[in-house]
């Protein structure tokens, strides 16, 4: 471009600016030398040496002789560059999004200073110095816990993860606030009991628990806001009710084989006892709304005590970012009649992982079916009815929306990786509680809820689970594994 | 005209919003002074080849390095501010007319400016072992692998560390095959050596002490020694394989921070994240896969030398090249993505698994020494570092340029001699990494080289301007032209790269200030346009070098 155009051209440009307020000074460029004229057509690029003799060395020596300057001064420019077009045309946004920089900078400040401080004073290792032996193998902790329809729960837990060597655990936890107005526990299991291949586990607890779902049995009943002393089929209405729980468990097996093709056998014994009552909160109590009278076993303190086996095929690849395998769970069991009630429990699941792309990419599908039954209704108390809503059975319906005899779930669940401990999952949920079997399968009548989520987990663990799904309305669920329907199920029993 | 470069996915993102709403509104005025940045001057005067940044200082604080506040601000706060700022393209500032980097207390020109013998390689900054009895002092700090420090037989300070139980030779041979490529490239580095040791050559100091997660010292006793050993492979013979690294030098005051400078040193002028042997360690992190690049492992001491007392700058630890870093963390993600990477991770969410992520075809090896380390599924330009760098942020063309450039100055016999020094005992695996390495290299040449117009070498002879093509040099290419441009475009010289690259093409008769605009053209197109700058006629010389107009 020839200087004079290129002087006018930034001339009238720099007019434009200043007429918007901007300001900009610019120096024309020095004019550069005309490049040496072309050879005619033909002639010998001379006087350029002949191709291939050697150019005479002039690689600079880094130390001997070389010109000295201070630093930031090396490149030996007349006048430093000057403003290109684009820092004018980031000013404006430049300038917009200061403010919420300086915003972020705000709030950044404490959480940098505080994990200065945190780390200068060792405040995590401290905490862990406190709460934890040396081994870290055992230690006491607060607990907190969140569920949006009951509120914050909060804790503390002794525990010990490694008694025995082998990782056999044992805990003491008591709770308070939300699900709970107290809980005491104390556990014991081993999956491989002193280096053997029996599996273990013991469980005492005793809790109050002051609102726990009832919105009827089965889901033909239509959904009402209100009613009075309704049986447990004659509406769906959303109230709440207090449990008083003493629980005691034991169980003990074998385990065949080895993580990856593992077959556990054993047998489990729960001996319950409950008594029931009007919800100490604000929500609707269960008697304003049901005849209690017609729920068997809510007037009396339920004692049953449930003998049974359990079998568990686990062929998983890896127990936490599982890519291929099975997972089946089968249990079955008969409360015999020593109080008032009497009758048999059994259930089951199967989830299978299909290996879609690099065990990174994987189709999960699930059937999950649980059922009471060889009773008459009477013999059968309504806490014990198999339950359906919440993380594990059925999400996008609130925890314990449906209850009846018989409870079925499937699940069509796809994982996908985001970060080496991040996966993302799509699900959609499919299931319904029945009186019978015959009627389960009114497929028309099946509830669906679906949505997806995050899964934190290592290779070993789930570490936990964010879903949010969307069923009967928008449900968020925090877990350890949604895929695991009866891993909860010892405290639900 | 130059597009503005923005640091970072999420400021390139924001910048990409940001450019189109203002130019938008610039409109016809913006691009109006599109030719009206000014153009580069460079003064008459010998080309600089040394920062007098050694002046004497008081000594400065040391910077500390705290981890949580540093992963919190180089994944998340400080990035998202940065970003915030929409920084454009700044070339690097310590570099010198012929866009080179002059020796300082941050990098001396080694291979990249003379023949470096594969003996020299094999030494690095220093191979002295340390000679036993050896005492213990105290336990190593930081870092993944145990190991402790020791004072030999002859007075000098060592560390000694040790290898996994589950990755044998693989940390101990790296840092010592790596170091010695990064001395013959330039770096400050300290002297890594394998040596082999034995439970007698030890003897534990009655004053011995370690510290505990809280700082607080206890004595180091032998249980301390037996959990050391315990975590490390044992010989056949029972002795241990370890990495020997002597203490540096002067007294440690910190590593150097991604972004700014030490204002308590008034020699240190350049922020960090302009300075080419930092913006261009991406391209030597790439090609080494030497992804564990972070504060921790930088180390600057405060030396003396000659009365004055200043800072040195050093790398330190580079147990985790070679695809060590994954062996360690047995992360596929390694040099891809970062271990949180806003680009990445969130396309990774929203494209459901569809998106076949290019980590997931790495390549691993069947040597435990070896981590997953290889050529084909090796590409520079997409190779990520596992923590945020921000020099690595401001890389551009010349900063790769010129690393790419020192890259293929390694020939065989200076790979064979470092990946020797690694002492692996397959030799298998030690030719499977000099291979890699070599196969590696040959992919940095053809990315930073072979896209730019790569005459270098220049010298001038009478009425020409001579230089070598280093594609054709380094056998990235066979054949090309070199043309010189007018400012208008035009070609007014053509001439035929030679065989071995060489090629001299005429310069003015006068001697006034001239800018000739150069560019390789290949079979597959012409190469961006360089600038030399000379004054011609009969004194002519080369007053400076743009590399990318």
């Amino acid at each position: 471009m020839p200087a004079r155009t290129h002087f006018l051209t930034c001339a009238l440009a720099l007019s434009v600016v200043l007429a918007a307020g901007a300001t900009y000074a610019q120096q024309p460029p020095p004019p550069r030398p005309a490049a040496p004229p072309a050879p005619p057509p033909g002639a010998a690029p001379a006087p350029a040496p002949p191709a291939g003799e050697a150019p005479p060395a002039e690689a600079p020596s880094p130390t001997a002789g070389g010109a000295i300057s201070p630093p930031g001064d090396s490149r030996g420019l007349t006048t430093e560059p000057e403003d290109e077009p684009e820092d004018w045309a980031l000013l404006a946004p430049r300038s917009i999004l200061a403010i919420p920089n300086v915003v972020l900078q705000v709030v950044f400040w404490p959480i940098q200073h505080g994990l200065r401080f945190t780390e200068r004073h060792h405040i995590i290792e401290e905490v862990q110095d406190i709460l934890y032996n040396d081994a870290r193998t055992a230690g006491i902790v607060p607990s907190f816990s969140f569920l949006s329809s009951q509120g914050p729960t909060v804790g503390v837990q002794a525990f010990h993860d490694d008694l025995g060597g082998h990782e056999e655990k044992a805990h003491i936890d008591a709770k308070f606030g939300g699900r709970f107005t107290q809980a005491y526990e104390v556990a014991f299991e081993a999956d491989r009991f002193l280096g053997s291949p029996w599996w273990v586990e013991t469980l005492t607890r005793y809790e109050v628990q002051p609102r726990l779902l009832f919105e009827g049995y089965g889901d033909d009943a239509p959904e009402l806001d209100t009613g009075v002393n309704l049986g447990p089929r004659d509406g769906a209405v959303e109230t709440k009710f207090r449990q008083r729980r003493a629980l005691l468990l034991g169980g003990v097996g074998y385990t065949f084989g080895k993580p990856g093709s593992e077959f556990k056998l054993g047998g489990v014994g729960v001996w319950n006892s409950r008594e029931f009552g009007e919800t100490d909160s604000d929500d609707v109590s269960i008697e304003e709304v049901y005849d209690t009278s017609q729920l068997v076993g809510f007037s009396d303190t339920v004692k049953t005590l449930e003998l049974g086996g359990r079998a568990i095929l686990d062929t998983r690849d890896h127990k936490g970012a599982t890519g291929s395998g099975v997972y089946i769970e089968v249990f079955g069991g008969a409360v015999p009649r020593f109080d008032e009630y009497s009758y048999g429990h059994f259930g089951g699941e199967a989830t299978v992982y299909i290996d879609l792309f690099r065990g990174t990419r994987v189709l999960v599908l699930r059937a999950v079916n649980e059922a009471v039954g060889f009773a008459p209704d009477e013999d059968i108390p309504f806490s014990d009815l198999p339950r359906l809503g919440g993380p594990n059975r059925l999400r996008g319906f609130d925890l314990d929306r449906f209850r009846d005899r018989v409870t079925a779930v499937g699940t069509v669940e796809y994982h996908y990786p985001i970060h080496e401990y991040l996966a993302g999952a799509l699900f959609i949920d499919a299931g319904r509680p029945a009186p019978s079997y015959e009627k389960l399968f009114e497929m028309d009548k099946w509830r669906l809820g679906g949505g997806g989520g995050f899964i934190i987990r290592s290779k070993k663990t789930v570490l936990f689970s964010l879903d949010v799904a969307y069923g009967d309305g928008i449900n968020v669920y925090f877990t350890t594994d949604p895929l695991r329907a009866f891993s909860g199920r010892n405290e639900q029993l | 005209m130059k597009q503005p470069r923005v640091s970072g996915e999420l400021g390139k993102v924001a910048a990409r919003a940001a450019r189109v709403a203002s130019l938008a509104l610039l409109g016809a005025a913006a691009l109006g002074l599109g030719g009206c940045a000014s153009e580069l001057r460079f003064k008459d005067q010998p080309v600089i080849w040394r920062v007098d940044d050694a002046r004497h200082i008081a000594e400065p604080e040391e910077n500390e390095y705290l981890k949580l506040q540093y992963f919190a601000d180089i994944f998340a706060m400080r990035r998202l501010n940065r970003s915030l700022e929409l920084h454009d393209h700044e070339t690097a500032h310590d570099i010198n007319a012929l866009d080179e980097v002059p020796d300082s207390t941050w990098f001396e020109n080694r291979i990249g400016m003379r023949d470096v013998s594969a003996a020299e390689v094999t030494r690095g900054s220093s191979d002295k072992r340390p000679t036993p009895p050896l005492r213990v002092t105290g336990a190593k700090v930081g870092g993944g692998n145990a190991g402790f420090t020791v004072v030999d037989a002859k007075g000098s300070k060592y560390l000694v560390k040790f290898d996994r139980k589950d990755n044998p030779e693989m940390q101990t041979g790296s840092a010592a095959a790596i170091i010695r490529l990064f001395w013959a490239m330039g770096y400050n580095v300290p002297s890594d050596n394998v040596f082999i040791l034995r439970r007698d050559d030890l003897v534990i100091d009655p004053k011995a002490t370690y510290k505990d997660e809280l700082e607080d010292k206890h004595p180091f006793t032998e249980k301390e020694l037996k959990a050391v050993f315990d975590t490390s492979p044992r010989l056949p013979d029972g002795s241990w394989r370890a990495l020997s690294s002597e203490l540096l030098p002067g007294k440690p005051v910190g590593g150097v921070s991604p972004e700014g400078v030490r204002k308590d040193d008034p020699n240190d002028k350049i922020p960090h994240q302009h300075r080419r042997p930092l913006r261009g360690l991406r391209v030597f992190a790439a090609w080494l896969g030497h992804t564990d690049m972070k504060q921790d492992n930088t180390f600057d001491a405060y030396v003396e030398q000659d009365g004055r007392k200043f800072v040195r700058h050093y790398l330190i630890d580079f147990g985790e090249a070679l695809g060590g870093h994954w062996g360690e963390k047995r992360r596929d993600e390694d040099g891809y993505e970062h271990y949180w990477d806003w680009q990445a991770q969130p396309k990774g969410l929203i494209t459901f698994g569809l998106w076949r992520r290019p980590w997931e075809d790495r390549i691993k090896t069947p040597w435990p020494a070896v981590g997953a380390f290889a050529v084909a599924d090796f590409d520079p330009e997409e190779w990520r570092e596992a923590y945020p760098y921000f020099p690595f942020f401001e890389t551009d063309e010349a900063d790769s340029y010129w690393a790419a450039k020192i890259t293929m100055r390694f020939e065989r016999r200076h790979i064979e001699a470092a990946v020797a020094a690694g002492q692996y005992t397959d030799p298998a695996a030690a030719k499977y990494l000099v291979e890699t390495i070599i196969g590696r290299q040959r992919k940095i040449g053809q990315v930073y080289l072979e896209r730019a117009t790569s005459f270098d070498e220049l010298t001038i002879r009478p009425g020409a301007l001579c230089g070598v093509d280093l594609g054709i040099k380094h056998g990235l290419a066979t054949a090309g032209t070199l043309e010189v441009q007018d400012d208008d475009d035009h070609v007014v010289q053509s001439v035929a790269l030679g065989r071995d690259g060489r090629a001299c093409v005429r310069i003015p008769d006068d001697p006034s200030y001239a800018v000739m605009r150069l560019r390789t053209v290949r079979s597959n197109g012409a190469r961006p346009v360089m600038q030399v700058h000379l004054k011609g006629g009969a004194a002519a010389r080369i007053l400076g070098v743009v590399r990318f107009e």
